[in-house]
């Protein structure tokens, strides 16, 4: 019964309330036909108890079988694919068994919903991008996975240069990094997640390319911007590290940032 | 242990919760956005830092014993790409892997929805779940977004 309650959590909400409305008049509209039934043929001081207890049983088993049929009618709208799939298979076994014109009004009806289901996706989808910017704070930008961080980086950078489309990039670096950053290469340590959320803008993606050095990007940020969202970046360090956090930011083609480069350590840069 | 994942009916957010993953006023956060953006559960726990990527997979691995399968290694068939919306594939967090006569493969990073077996499974196709990380899920459908 849990399951089954659980699973109508599916539907939406004024699908939910009519069909728990239609489950309640199932249970009421027996009670009272056969209340009625009983009390002009024994009148109403003759009925008794065992009677009534037998009475409301069969009600509430006929709510229930219902409540299952209603169930099984929307889910079988919902899942169409199921009953298209149950058709082919009535029709592979025997063609007469589903007749053509049960096929074109299936074929209209999936059309028919197709073009519901589109259109309420496009109006989510219209919603869900207005809404965008008030749950920014809230978001990290997506991790890129380790093993392809170089990869995509050198995408990033290739499609910039090819399609003039500046490309924001930021580097991170903080030299104390605590065992279990070390071995989650995807915890975004919480004074990287502070920063990144008083950014003020949303990266693309992030990556960690070492224990305690992150690279993020952004496409569309030209030099200014890029030096304005670093200075951003700077206040929001907490102050306990901002002495020992190096943040260095580039707009790329612009500032031509080499590959190379990114990966190469403090030490080694020094050396060079 | 699909049968049981199905019958559980536990969504991620209540796992999470259970697990003492998630405190309520930072669930209360994370339900307002996805609310609001939709999508999948397991990327908005990852996006908000509630709980790192590799935590929760090794989490749903131990409640699940379901396996981890590399994504990044494999290319999603012609006909499954067909198959399957992104817009599909992104409310659902699952990647189609292979179909094999009635076995259908997929991976997600977030086993716990039964509408990922109620969409294929039949009496005549099962589903047959692995798990991977968000990440490695996201990098795979931009792949088959830029695909043509």
């Amino acid at each position: 019964m849990t399951r089954l309650l659980r699973q109508i959590y599916m539907l939406p909400r004024f699908v939910r309330v009519r069909l728990i409305a239609a489950f309640a008049l199932m249970g009421v509209i027996p009670v009272l036909a056969a209340m009625y039934v009983m009390t002009t043929r024994f009148g109403m001081a003759r009925v008794q108890l065992p009677m009534m207890s037998v009475l409301l049983l069969m009600c509430l088993i006929l709510a229930c079988l219902g409540l299952h049929v209603m169930r099984e009618t929307i889910f079988g709208v919902i899942d169409v694919s199921r009953i298209v799939q149950e058709l082919m298979r009535l029709r592979a076994h025997d063609p007469r068994a589903v007749s053509a014109s049960e096929l074109v009004r299936m074929d209209r009806l999936v059309s028919y919903m197709g073009d519901q289901v589109r259109a309420a996706q496009r109006m989510l989808d219209a919603y869900q991008a207005s809404v965008r910017e008030e749950t920014r704070p809230f978001r990290l930008p997506p991790l890129v996975p380790a093993a392809l961080l170089r990869t995509r980086v050198h995408e990033e950078l290739a499609q910039a240069e090819v399609q003039r489309i500046p490309i924001g990039i930021f580097t991170w670096q903080l030299g104390d990094v605590s065992a279990r950053e070390v071995a989650d290469e995807t915890l975004v340590p919480s004074w990287l997640q502070d920063v990144l959320r008083h950014s003020g803008i949303v990266l693309d993606a992030l990556g960690r390319m070492r224990p305690g050095h992150w690279i993020g990007w952004t496409q569309r940020l030209n030099s200014v911007e890029v030096k304005r969202v670093a200075a951003q970046m700077h206040k929001a360090v907490p102050a306990t590290l901002a002495d020992r956090v190096s943040l260095a930011a580039w707009s790329h083609p612009a500032d031509a940032v080499e590959l190379r480069w990114l990966y190469l350590d403090d030490v080694d840069k020094a050396e060079r | 242990m699909m049968r049981s994942i199905w019958e559980n009916e536990l969504t991620l957010d209540e796992f999470l919760l259970d697990k003492n993953r998630v405190n309520s006023e930072q669930l209360a956060g994370i339900r307002r956005v996805h609310a609001m953006e939709g999508g999948g559960w397991a990327g908005h726990f990852v996006d908000a830092g509630a709980v790192t990527e590799n935590e929760l997979l090794q989490l749903l691995m131990a409640e699940t014993a379901l396996p981890y399968i590399p994504v990044l290694q494999i290319t999603v068939a012609d006909d499954l790409r067909r198959e399957f919306t992104l817009d599909f594939l992104r409310t659902f967090e699952c990647l189609p892997i292979d179909r094999i006569g009635p076995v259908l493969t997929m991976a997600t990073p977030n086993p716990l929805q039964p509408e990922l077996f109620r969409s294929r499974g039949t009496s005549q196709t099962a589903i047959h779940l692995y798990l991977c990380r968000v990440s490695e899920w996201r990098e795979c459908l931009r792949r088959l977004q830029e695909k043509p």
